[in-house]
């Protein structure tokens, strides 16, 4: 018989035992994914600010379709989509997709998503105008547009037509999505904390992740390399090497579709004068830009040359045309080598959004070229770029963005350049090009279409109303666990389905 | 006592006043900013609405009144950046705030006393030289530059914690000992300054006449006031814990009320910002007023 001396020992022998044999079960649930981004939606409702894009980033939410690896628009949620008239488009739903509560989608839900950002959001209606949504069945749904759509796969592509579920609950409404990922935690502006959803296939192989916004991409660099982070998207060039040389990390950079440009506030002075900001371009040395930046592409339009549409015109550096354009103006040399005019100094002032830190390096190298042909560029940094442009508080203001975005060229230039649209924030009024647009509206024949988009390039870089500056660069920092995860989609899509890893 | 509390009283009343004059008087208007934030169309009558809802559409004085009445009763209004009621907000983020705050500040002050001691006790000596050092490179180094060394040192090249995925007390290690090191400095000359001044007191002479060494005669007839110099030196150092430390907030990724504040400011957003500039002036006024006890502690005789 045992002794009850022994009784204790035992115990505490039998519970180390059953803790060595588990620790391995407990070993192979993976820590968390970290990435660390100079952006993260502010919040859950997709119609505010850019939550709709964020959210589909962070692999939250999902659209109707999807832009591909190789760009190509191609059914996500839905299963097709078919015109039946001009303004009449009916969309299939593919079937067994379900919310992360684990309701099943149903056309009901997509016509309620879409309709209340069409109704809430400008940029949702830049591509229709008004909409009405009528489901026909569960699976099947019509959706009626105030405007013609040539391309409605890419207006389905685009990030302002996120599907969700609006939940009203006391305090405002809960949102729910189908992506891969769901949130399980939030600290708005800084932080999500994500688990795999259980009703997306082959949720078991997904890790948990935290998504956390790092305002200082430097700070971002080192959480990388303190191993604090397992993913840092929007690093610095300059860490980029430090990033590559340090064992186990790697460094990586693409250039997928996303222009630097510089928008010209047209709405006052001096821009206002065409002769200034032909100057301004002329001005530009686009290739001392790129490679102070350490990565990129000089822009040759306001579309990535890679698009078929896009106009092959490198504009070109001409600081001596752009110093005479400055004399014809009626702007004189003073003798601390800047220019004036009716006793007023020729200062322009550039807005740059710190969360593109290539910005960081553009401006002083462009201060100093201005500087040679008699502009006082002042460089003013901001931290969060929609306020100051919805404001218009700017000369020129430094906007990245993908200009090619669900593979349709009219999005961007509905959205930003048409004379009513929200996002116009140079405050641009072409007649013609408005004109070129409703034409686009209309027209189906894709050479056509192509030869139209064109007409638009020229017109934008005739009136400057966006001068192109580069093709922007992504540098991102990759930890050993992500060193195989295909990057591609730019920040679109940065959280994909495909982001499973090896259980240890 | 009840002076000093009338005249902070007075003061916070005439800050909450001022934050709602100055906010109104900036460019810009609040519906239509909340409104382009929302990627919503500026109509004049969305523009209404909101001023409706927001009582924006009364005259000033009256304005004030309601929004003083709803602030004092807790409801200081919704960011229009988050769409989270603004007190949640602060409440949320404050616990983080107030830790990086009083650690840096408790740390500082910890270290200041032997510092500045040792610093009076022997002028020009290794204590004094560092304290000037710290008082120098504190005044000189941007802040944002020794987080990123601290950063490197500490973090990549020593491997010595994780400040940015461990726990949260790990993550508040090296914020804490940036905020302490740009306090230190002050605090530690306060205190060598106020124990030197003592030094030429007729009773520190005294003691010395009795046969006391100089240590023990500091300790015993110095440090009194200069740990009442240095206490009353906390008060703009307190001023650290809300709102004051945005720059480690950035840098360490911390989601304190610094960097929401940061955050709102970027956005323009407006009930974020009269409820803050309300908080802090609450807050100087707590400060003051704890302080001043500590001193009366001290030194009871104080009228």
């Amino acid at each position: 018989m045992l002794s009850p001396k022994l009784l204790p020992r035992l115990a505490a022998a039998l519970a180390l035992f059953a803790f060595s044999h588990a620790a391995p079960a407990m070993a192979q649930t993976p820590r968390p994914i970290a990435i660390g981004q100079p952006f993260i939606a502010a919040g859950l409702d997709p119609v505010k600010a850019n939550n709709g894009w964020a959210l589909t980033s962070h692999g939250i939410a999902q659209n109707l379709f999807i832009v591909t690896k190789e760009g190509v628009v191609t059914p996500w949620l839905a299963e097709s989509v078919d015109r039946v008239d001009d303004r009449v488009w009916i969309v299939k739903l593919k079937p067994g997709v379900k919310f992360a509560d684990g309701a099943p989608l149903t056309a009901a839900d997509v016509g309620a998503a879409l309709s209340r950002s069409n109704e809430l959001s400008g940029p949702a209606r830049a591509s229709t105008g008004r909409i009405a949504t009528l489901a026909l069945d569960p699976l099947t749904l019509r959706i009626d547009t105030e405007r013609l759509v040539p391309n409605m796969a890419s207006v389905l592509a685009d990030w302002p037509q996120v599907i969700y579920k609006a939940v009203a609950r006391a305090g405002g409404d809960d949102f729910v999505f189908t992506g891969p990922f769901m949130v399980t935690g939030m600290v708005a502006g800084d932080e999500f904390r994500l688990a795999p959803n259980p009703h997306y296939p082959n949720a078991a192989k997904r890790p948990a992740l935290r998504i956390k916004y790092f305002g200082d991409p430097q700070a971002m660099a080192l959480a990388l390399q303190s191993g604090d982070l397992d993913m840092a998207f929007g690093v610095p060039a300059e860490a980029l090497a430090r990033i590559a040389q340090q064992p186990g990390l790697h460094a990586r950079t693409m250039v997928e579709g996303y222009m630097y440009l510089l928008l010209t506030n047209q709405s006052r002075a001096p821009l206002d004068d065409p002769k200034l900001r032909e100057a301004v371009d002329l001005a530009l040395d686009r290739d001392t830009l790129v490679k102070a930046g350490k990565g990129g592409r000089a822009a040759e339009a306001i579309f990535s040359a890679a698009f078929p549409y896009a106009l092959k015109h490198k504009p070109p550096f001409d600081p001596a045309r752009a110093a005479s354009l400055l004399d014809e103006a009626g702007w004189k040399q003073a003798k601390d080598g800047i220019r004036a005019k009716d006793g007023k100094r020729l200062q322009i002032t550039v807005v740059c959004a710190s969360i593109w830190p290539d910005l960081l390096v553009y401006a002083p190298v462009m201060k100093a070229g201005f500087q040679k042909i008699g502009i006082d560029l002042q460089v003013r940094m901001i931290e969060t770029f929609l306020p100051v442009a919805n404001a218009g508080d700017f000369d020129l203001l430094f906007r990245m963005t993908h200009t090619g975005r669900a593979g349709d060229p009219t999005l961007f230039l509905n959205d930003s350049l048409k004379s009513t649209a929200v996002r116009n924030w140079g405050k641009y009024r072409g007649q013609e090009l408005d004109q070129v647009l409703a034409t686009l509206e209309s027209e189906l024949d894709p050479a056509r279409r192509g030869d139209l988009i064109r007409d638009a390039q020229r017109i934008v870089a005739r009136d400057r109303a966006l001068i192109p500056v580069s093709e922007a660069p992504f540098h991102v920092g990759l930890s050993a666990r992500l060193k195989d995860y295909p990057l591609w989609g730019a920040d679109y899509y940065i959280v994909r389905d495909d982001l499973v890893i090896q259980l240890q | 006592m009840t002076a000093i509390l009338a005249r902070n009283l007075a003061m916070l009343a005439l800050t909450s006043v001022l934050a709602f004059a100055t906010l109104r008087a900036m460019p810009g208007d609040p519906a239509e900013i909340a409104l382009a934030a929302w990627n919503t169309q500026a109509t004049p009558e969305a523009i209404a609405a909101l001023h409706r809802q927001w009582g924006l559409d009364a005259n000033p004085v009256e304005q004030y009144l309601r929004w003083l009445g709803r602030f004092l009763s807790g409801d200081w209004g919704q960011s229009f950046r988050t769409g989270r009621p603004i007190l949640v907000e602060m409440l949320d983020r404050a616990p983080l705030s107030a830790a990086l705050g009083f650690g840096g500040t408790a740390l500082a002050f910890v270290l200041a006393v032997p510092l500045g001691f040792f610093a009076a006790r022997r002028p020009g000596g290794i204590a004094d030289h560092l304290g000037r050092w710290v008082n120098v490179l504190s005044q000189s180094m941007p802040s944002f530059w020794l987080a990123l060394i601290l950063l490197w040192t500490l973090g990549v090249k020593l491997q010595l914690l994780k400040p940015f995925s461990g726990e949260t007390g790990t993550r508040l290690v090296l914020p804490i000992l940036l905020l302490g090191f740009y306090s230190l400095g002050s605090l530690a000359r306060v205190y060598r300054t106020e124990l030197l001044a003592q030094m030429r007191e007729p009773h520190f002479m005294t003691a010395r006449a009795k046969g006391l060494g100089v240590t023990r005669a500091l300790w015993s007839h110095g440090h009194a006031a200069a740990l009442y110099a240095t206490i009353a030196a906390l008060v703009p150092e307190f001023g650290w814990v809300i709102g004051g430390t945005a720059v480690s907030e950035v840098v360490f990724a911390l989601p304190g009320i610094s960097q929401f504040l940061v955050q709102s400011i970027g956005a323009r957003d407006y009930f974020v910002l009269q409820a803050y500039v309300v908080l802090v002036a609450a807050w100087m006024l707590v400060v003051r007023v704890g302080v001043d006890l500590a001193l009366r502690r001290l030194e009871p005789r104080l009228p």
